[in-house]
């Protein structure tokens, strides 16, 4: 009873507290909608970054490149500005104009006559396995834009097949006849794209994608900057007087802290639910393919956030200790796990140490569950196990320093 | 019968002795004080009667419970500390409601004990703003008032009215007496000697972490009986040469002097007539001026400056 009167009181108390309200409640949502907008994923809403803004130079200018050409036009997600020569589409991605420059080079005609019918079927294999270098082409980006510069090559690659492999089938003898039988109106149309079909978006793709890592990296972060907000709580209570007084009530040391832990418990929840839910609706972000166990992810998550922030919160004893634990803990922990970045990119060794944190098992979990068409179901309660493992370890040795704090 | 017992309690922080031995007992229904300096221990002596601090040496007994009785040592128990331990974001009603809830009252018991309270404190027209627009006395009534809602059987108050206004101070004052005389046990800890004079039965002095005087208020003062003065004017040197073995003289600094005549003794039991003609005729013989003719009364400030050299507020 005496701890849900706690609750209780906690609630109203940090209903009144507009300011740490804004903090755990608006904040992450300005960031996540910040983030969104960065991406362009405001309820379909496009900006210039989800369009490959190319400049391209034929210098072919043959009618396999010009297919090429009128393929790439064609395609959503690539601004094509066609220009006279190669230096003025390199010229252009200098002065920031462009975000690529694509040349298509005078041997392309020459190099896509030179391809059989399983060179563009197997491309890996035969005279295409070198890319669009295969085909004479080149694509030029500034060293910071590798990303970008991989998805135009990517692009013109496939624009490039999908434009060649009509005109070999219609050169080879068996494509020839095959074709006839099953489409005897328009033989081309089997295999040669509309020009202006609109395709999928690459940059929307790469946008989710990004969506889908970094949202769950900032959500967790974002669940531990509580222990700001818990030890500050402590703190009140304690310049107050009112933790002395509750500690001389006839209420058990547990029965306190966890009635003190729940109402951010609960707020950590909603934080989390809130930033999940404004993702999907403001952004279009998948719950992947069971949304359902995102909440346990969440719940687990918020646990061990919210008993890491107790066990703080029993250390501390001035505002500047709460900032100087809180503020370092929540940056190294979340720079250590991979909330920063994807955690594919971290090195071995620091991918290994970040199992100390429960950052890496949320956002391992997170991991399967929001990238992986078929999330290892049980890989993640493994990691939801271990963040309810990490929150007992913290409540516990919370509850061991409360109970020493001053006697 | 004492309701609490309290038997050589010692309690060092980082090897500074804070309490060093302090032993009394309150019985049901009496008002004990607890005197002494800043930093003289009464505050962590109170914590240990509380079960709040674990004494490193000691026994406390509160109705023949240890405070590791846990729950029911502290249902027994309220506690006024030196802070305003109540929630500035909370009403008054919300304050009381929520640590009525602490000490298992619910329901309409717990709604009948908020009201009786607020009508105590006198807080009932302000029972719903918010604690953190009162005064600085209110905010002192309702921290008093939230030790009261479960009814203890003994009361510590540590330090009640630091910054209270005086109309406040006499309230707290006069509701620590009433519930003397609900029979319930109260422990007044106050460097005021002037409220602990006022209020205590029996008053522990403490100081350097030990209790130095420990008795009833009467019997104390009377270790201080009262003095009759004079206040005299003249050659300070002088005055003293001739008052020499018959009177002590004390320099008051404004040029004047102090001159103790004598001690009353004991409800004025001793008959200062001789001493008086005595010191009357070796002013007169110095020609020094009487200025004023004064009765020091005896007090716990007096008490305090005799056993220990040094004033209460030093």
């Amino acid at each position: 009873m005496g701890m849900w009167q706690v609750v209780k009181k906690d609630l109203t108390v940090l209903g009144r507290d507009r300011r740490a309200l804004a903090v755990l409640l608006v904040m992450p949502l300005v960031f996540i909608a910040i983030l969104g907008l960065s991406t362009g994923k405001l309820l379909g809403w496009r900006n210039e970054n989800e369009t490959l803004r190319v400049a391209l130079a034929d210098e072919s200018g043959t009618e396999a490149s010009r297919a090429l050409v009128e393929a790439l036009e064609g395609r959503a997600g690539i601004d094509v500005a066609r220009v006279a020569s190669r230096d003025t589409a390199t010229g252009l991605v200098e002065e920031g104009e462009r975000t690529a420059a694509v040349v298509l080079g005078p041997e392309y005609e020459e190099r896509v006559a030179a391809l059989s019918l399983a060179d563009a079927i197997e491309p890996e294999r035969g005279k295409l396995a070198g890319g669009i270098a295969s085909l004479g082409i080149e694509v030029h980006a500034k060293p910071s834009q590798t990303m970008a510069r991989a998805l135009v090559e990517q692009v013109v690659f496939g624009a490039a097949i999908r434009t060649i492999l009509p005109r070999i089938a219609r050169r080879d003898p068996v494509a020839r006849v095959y074709l006839a039988r099953v489409r005897p109106a328009e033989p081309a149309a089997a295999t040669e794209p509309a020009a202006g079909r609109p395709a999928t978006n690459p940059m929307a793709s790469y946008g989710s994608e990004v969506y889908q890592v970094v949202v769950p990296g900032y959500t967790v972060m974002f669940s531990f900057f509580l222990i700001n907000i818990m030890g500050r709580s402590f703190l009140s209570e304690q310049d107050l007087g009112t933790l002395r007084r509750l500690r001389l009530a006839p209420i058990g040391p547990s029965a306190l802290l966890a009635g003190k832990t729940v109402p951010f418990l609960i707020i950590s929840v909603l934080q989390g639910g809130l930033l999940f839910l404004f993702g999907r609706l403001l952004f279009g972000m998948s719950w992947g393919a069971r949304p359902a166990m995102l909440l346990l992810v969440i719940a687990s998550t918020s646990l061990a956030a919210t008993s890491l922030g107790l066990l703080v919160a029993t250390l501390v004893r001035s505002d500047a200790q709460v900032s100087a634990y809180a503020n370092l803990l929540v940056i190294t922990m979340a720079g250590i796990s991979g909330c920063f970045m994807p955690r594919d990119w971290l090195p071995g060794a620091m991918r290994r140490a970040s199992l100390a944190t429960p950052h890496a098992w949320a956002l391992m979990a997170y991991d399967q569950l929001l990238t992986r068409a078929r999330p290892d179901v049980p890989r993640v309660l493994e990691c939801c196990l271990m963040l309810a493992a990490f929150a007992l370890g913290f409540f516990l040795l919370g509850a061991w320093r409360f109970r020493h704090a001053e006697s | 019968m004492s309701l609490l017992e309290a038997s050589h309690l010692r309690k060092c922080y980082d090897g500074h002795p804070a309490v060093v031995d302090v032993s009394f007992s309150v019985a049901a229904g009496e008002i004990f004080g607890l005197l002494g300096p800043n930093g003289a221990g009464k505050s962590t002596t109170m914590l240990m009667v509380a079960g709040l601090l674990r004494p490193d040496a000691g026994t406390v007994l509160l109705d023949g419970m240890t405070p590791a009785r846990g729950k029911a040592f502290r249902m027994s128990l309220g506690m006024v500390p030196q802070e305003l331990a109540v929630y500035p974001e909370l009403s008054a009603r919300e304050n009381l409601s929520f640590f009525a809830g602490l000490y298992r009252l619910g329901g309409g018991v717990r709604r009948t004990r908020v009201a009786e309270v607020l009508a105590l404190t006198g807080l009932e027209p302000n029972a719903d703003a918010l604690v953190g627009t009162f005064s600085g006395g209110m905010k002192r009534r309702l921290n008093l008032g939230i030790a009261l809602l479960h009814r203890p059987r003994l009361l510590i108050l540590d330090e009640p009215t630091v910054g209270v206004d005086p109309q406040s101070r006499s309230h707290l004052l006069e509701r620590v007496r009433a519930l003397s005389g609900e029979g319930r046990a109260v422990i007044y800890a106050s460097h005021y000697m002037e409220e602990v004079q006022a209020i205590c039965d029996r008053v522990a002095i403490v100081d350097h972490g030990r209790v130095i005087a420990c008795d009833t208020l009467a019997t104390l003062l009377g270790r201080v009986p009262g003095e009759l003065e004079l206040v005299v004017a003249g050659a300070e040197r002088r005055i003293a040469d001739c008052l020499a073995g018959v009177a002590r003289v004390e320099p008051t600094g404004d040029g004047a002097a102090r001159v103790v005549v004598g001690s009353t003794g004991q409800n004025g039991s001793v008959d200062l007539t001789g001493p008086l003609a005595r010191v009357l005729d070796a002013l007169r013989a110095c020609d020094a001026q009487l200025r004023s003719v004064e009765m020091r009364e005896s007090n716990l400030e007096r008490l305090f400056l005799e056993l220990t050299g040094h004033r209460l507020r030093d």
